[in-house]
C-alpha cells in the first residue's frame, strides 16, 4: 500500500504541469497540425484538402523562399556570433575581474530586454535614415544617408547585431562552466607551460564543450524563432499590411506564419507552415547532434 | 558533476517554459484591458449580474478611447440597467484578436469594421443582417446620405452602419507650390493621371535634392482600388461573370508601371526613402515635413496633417483614369452586430443612439470621417465645424456623387492587397516586371477567391 502511495505521489505533483502541457502545448500543436491538412480561415470550419498546403509552399508562395533565405542567414550568422562574444566575455570576466557580480548583471541586461518592444523601437531610431549610426558616421565625414533599417541589404544585419547584443544568458552559462573546470587540470597545463590560449583551446573548450553545445542548440533553436524584433522592426503592429520590410528583407519565418495566418487569415496554410519549421528545426538540431559526438567531450 | 551543471539548466529551462505556458492566457486578456478603466470596471458589474452588459470592441489608442468612453457614459446614463464592457486593441492587434475572437466564438456583441474586413466577415455568416431594425427604425437612417449609408451592405443585406467615412484624397502643400511659381488646378476640376504625371515633372525641376514632387504611391492599397475601379469593366471590380479575379492583366500591370515611371522620373523618391517616411508617424511625415508636396491619403486625416504644418494644404481630387473614369471608393468605419451576440436588439439601440444622437456624435466630432447622417453633418457644422473637417465633408459629399456604385470588397481582399504591394517591392526593385507582377497577382487572387469558394 505504501509502496502504491510511494509510486503515485510524483505523478500527483506533477498533475499541473502535466495540465498545463497537455491544454496549452500539446491539444493546440495536434490542432494545428489537423489545421494544416485543412483550408481554415478562422470564421468558418476548416475543410480537408489533403497536402496542398504543403505543396504551395513549394509551388506558388514566393514569399516562402524569401523568409527561409532570410532566417537561415540570421541563424547561422547570428547565432555563432553571438556564442562566440558571449565565450570571450566570459573567459575574460573568469579572471576575477574586480566588480565582477556588477559587470555579470549589466551585460546580461540585453539578454533580458533584447526581444523587447522598445529595444526594436529604439533599434529604428538607430539605423534609421536620420537615427544615430548615419549621425555618427556623417561626424567622421562619411555622408551616409541610407536607412539601414530599411534597404534589403543591410536590414537583415542590424537584426544580426541586435542579437550578437543579446550575449548576456549563454555568457552566463558560459561563466558557470568556465568555473567548473578543474582548476589542477589548468594548473597542470600552465607547469607543463601550456600559454594562456593553449590552455583555453586546448583544456577549457574541450572541458565546457557540453555546455558550449547546449547553448548552441538553445540559440538555435530561439534564433529560428524571432518574432518581435523582426515585427516591429519591418513595420508592423501599425501598418495595413506591409510586414517584412522592403522587399521581403526583414520576413522571418515566423513572420510569415504570422503574417498567412493573421493578416491574410489562412491559419490552414499557417500551420502548414508551422509545421514545416518544426521539421527544419528537427533537422538542424539532428546534425549538431550528430556532429556532437566528434566534438563534445563527456568525462 | 558537468552533467548534473546540465541536468539542472534543464530544469530551469523547463520550468521556464511552464512558467512561460502559465503567463500566456494571462497576456492573451491583455487587449481587453487596454480599454484601461472603463474596461476593468464592468468586470465586476458582469460578475454582480444586476446589470445588462453588452460588449463592444473598437481599434484604439488613448485619446480616441477617451471620446467612447464618454459615448458609452451618455448611452449608460439613458439606459441605467446596462453596462458597457469595451475591447479596445490598438489597430495593429486588433484584427488578430478580432479573428480569434471569433473563431473562438467569444466576439464582442457589437464590432466595429472597416470597407476591408466587410467582405471577409459578412460571406462567413458571423454578423447580423441589419435590414430589420433600419425597416422598424431601431436604427432610424432617415436624412442620411444613401451612397454612404451603401458601404455597410453586403450582398442584399445590410450588415453595418457607418459611423465616419473617408476616401482617397491628393493633398497637396500650397503654400510651397506657390513659392515655386506654379497654381494648383480648381478644386472641381478632373485631371487625368498622364496629365498628373507631367505636371508633377515639372514640379521636380523647381525642387532641391532629397524633396520629392509626390509621395511613391506604391503601397497604398486604398489607391490601388481607385485604379482598378476607373479601369473595371461592366462594374465587374472584383469577381467577373465567372467567378474569376476581375481586374486585368493590363490594369495592374498600368498601375505598377505608372509607380515606376515617377520613380524613375524623379517625381518620387526611392523604394527605401518610401519606406521610411511611410513608418513615420502622420503628424512627422514627409508631407508635414515639406518632403513631398502631393500626398495621396484618406481625407479624413486633414485636420492631423494641417494642424501640424504651418503651410497652407488643399484638398484634390484623386486623378480620373486615361478614359475618363472616376474610380472613388468610400472607405466605411462601421459598426456591426456579432450573430453569436444574445443581446442584438440592445446592440441595435446601442448603434442608433451612437451615430444619431447629436450630443453622441459632438464628442465623436468626425473622429473617424464623414458622419452619414446629413442632421448630424448639418448640426456639427453649425457648432463650427473646424475647417479641415468642413473640407473633408464637402470633398466626401462631392466624390460620392461621381463614384461608380460601391460594391463590397470580397474575402480574401486583404491576402490579395498586400500581394498587390508586396509585388511592387519586387517591381520596383527591378526583380520583376510590371507585366510578370499582373500575372503573379491574378494567379495568386484567383487561388485565394477559389479557397474561400470553397
Amino acid at each position: 500500500m505504501r509502496s502504491l502511495k510511494n509510486r503515485t505521489a510524483p505523478y500527483v505533483f506533477l498533475i499541473p504541469w502535466i495540465l498545463g502541457f497537455v491544454i496549452l502545448t500539446a491539444i493546440p500543436l495536434f490542432m494545428s497540425l489537423y489545421f494544416s491538412f485543412t483550408n481554415y480561415n478562422l470564421l468558418t470550419a476548416p475543410k480537408t484538402v489533403g497536402f496542398s498546403n504543403y505543396i504551395k509552399m513549394f509551388t506558388t508562395d514566393v514569399h516562402f523562399k524569401n523568409a527561409l533565405k532570410v532566417t537561415f542567414l540570421y541563424v547561422f550568422v547570428s547565432v555563432p556570433l553571438q556564442l562566440l562574444v558571449s565565450l570571450i566575455l566570459a573567459l575574460v570576466l573568469n579572471k576575477g575581474v574586480p566588480g565582477l557580480s556588477m559587470f555579470r548583471a549589466a551585460y546580461y541586461v540585453p539578454s533580458l530586454l533584447g526581444g523587447s518592444v522598445a529595444i526594436s523601437i529604439l533599434w529604428r531610431q538607430i539605423f534609421g535614415m536620420q537615427g544615430l549610426l548615419n549621425l555618427i558616421l556623417q561626424r567622421m565625414g562619411i555622408n551616409s544617408t541610407i536607412s539601414w533599417i530599411a534597404s534589403p541589404k543591410t536590414a537583415v544585419w542590424t537584426l544580426v547585431i541586435l542579437r550578437m547584443w543579446q550575449f548576456g544568458s549563454p555568457m552566463i552559462i558560459f561563466l558557470a562552466a568556465i568555473k567548473q573546470v578543474p582548476a589542477e587540470l589548468v594548473e597542470a597545463a600552465e607547469i607543463d607551460g601550456a600559454t594562456r590560449l593553449q590552455r583555453i583551446t586546448r583544456i577549457v573548450i574541450p572541458m565546457i564543450s557540453p555546455i558550449i553545445l547546449f547553448n548552441l542548440i538553445m540559440q538555435i533553436i530561439s534564433a529560428f524563432k524571432v518574432f518581435t524584433e523582426s515585427y516591429i522592426i519591418s513595420g508592423g503592429g501599425g501598418g495595413n499590411g506591409g510586414l517584412g520590410g522592403v522587399r521581403d528583407s526583414l520576413l522571418f519565418y515566423t513572420l510569415h506564419i504570422y503574417s498567412e495566418g493573421f493578416n491574410k487569415m489562412r491559419m490552414g496554410y499557417a500551420s502548414a507552415l508551422a509545421w514545416f519549421l518544426v521539421l527544419i528545426m528537427a533537422i538542424v538540431t539532428g546534425v549538431i547532434f550528430a556532429a556532437a559526438r566528434k566534438f563534445v567531450y563527456y568525462e | 558533476m558537468r552533467k548534473k551543471l546540465i541536468a539542472a539548466i534543464l530544469a530551469s529551462a523547463m520550468m521556464a517554459g511552464v512558467l512561460a505556458g502559465c503567463a500566456a492566457p494571462a497576456g492573451g486578456t491583455a487587449p481587453a484591458a487596454d480599454g484601461g478603466a472603463e474596461a476593468a470596471q464592468p468586470e465586476a458589474e458582469a460578475s454582480s449580474g444586476d446589470k445588462t452588459v453588452l460588449r463592444v470592441a473598437w481599434w484604439g489608442n488613448s485619446t480616441r478611447d477617451q471620446l467612447y468612453f464618454a459615448i458609452n457614459d451618455l448611452f449608460m446614463a439613458e439606459h441605467p440597467d446596462v453596462q458597457i464592457e469595451t475591447e479596445s486593441p490598438g489597430w495593429g492587434d486588433y484584427w488578430t484578436a478580432q479573428a480569434t475572437a471569433y473563431a473562438s466564438g467569444s466576439a464582442a456583441d457589437v464590432v466595429q469594421f472597416q470597407s476591408n474586413q466587410i467582405g471577409e466577415y459578412c460571406s462567413k455568416g458571423v454578423l447580423t443582417p441589419l435590414d430589420d431594425y433600419v425597416a422598424d427604425k431601431t436604427i432610424d437612417l432617415d436624412n442620411w446620405n444613401m451612397d454612404f449609408v451603401s458601404t455597410g451592405n453586403y450582398g442584399d443585406n445590410l450588415y453595418m452602419i457607418t459611423l465616419g467615412l473617408t476616401a482617397q484624397a491628393l493633398y497637396v502643400n500650397e503654400t510651397y507650390l506657390n513659392e515655386l511659381g506654379m497654381e494648383l488646378w480648381p478644386a472641381d476640376q478632373d485631371i487625368t493621371w498622364d496629365e498628373f504625371a507631367d505636371y508633377l515633372k515639372q514640379v521636380q525641376e523647381k525642387l532641391p535634392d532629397d524633396t520629392y514632387a509626390c509621395m511613391d504611391i506604391y503601397t497604398n492599397n486604398d489607391l490601388v482600388w481607385v485604379w482598378i475601379r476607373e479601369n473595371s469593366v461592366d462594374g465587374t471590380e472584383w469577381v467577373d461573370a465567372d467567378g474569376k479575379f476581375a481586374p486585368s492583366a493590363e490594369t495592374l500591370a498600368g498601375w505598377y508601371a505608372y509607380s515606376n515611371d515617377m520613380r524613375e522620373a524623379g517625381t518620387t523618391a526611392s523604394v527605401e526613402w518610401t519606406q521610411e517616411w511611410n513608418s513615420k508617424a502622420w503628424e512627422e511625415g514627409p508631407l508635414v515635413n515639406r518632403k513631398v508636396l502631393f500626398y495621396f491619403a484618406n481625407a479624413n486625416q486633414a485636420k492631423t496633417y494641417q494642424n501640424s504644418m504651418d503651410d497652407h494644404l488643399e484638398m484634390r481630387k484623386v486623378p480620373v483614369g486615361n478614359n475618363g473614369h472616376h474610380g472613388d471608393l468610400l472607405i466605411t468605419s462601421s459598426f456591426g452586430i456579432s450573430e453569436t451576440s444574445d443581446k442584438k436588439d440592445l446592440a441595435a439601440e446601442y448603434i442608433n443612439f451612437f451615430v444619431n444622437n447629436q450630443e453622441a456624435q459632438k464628442i465623436f466630432n468626425m473622429e473617424l470621417g464623414v458622419p452619414g447622417s446629413l442632421t448630424v453633418q448639418e448640426m456639427l457644422a453649425e457648432n463650427g465645424m473646424d475647417p479641415s473637417d468642413q473640407a473633408a465633408t464637402d470633398y466626401l459629399n462631392m466624390i460620392s456623387k461621381e463614384a461608380p456604385p460601391f460594391i463590397a470588397k470580397a474575402p480574401g481582399v486583404w491576402a490579395i492587397q498586400n500581394e498587390i504591394a508586396s509585388a511592387a517591392e519586387l517591381v520596383a526593385g527591378g526583380d520583376m516586371t510590371p507585366e510578370d507582377a499582373a500575372e503573379y497577382i491574378i494567379g495568386i487572387a484567383n487561388d485565394v477567391i477559389a479557397e474561400n469558394a470553397e
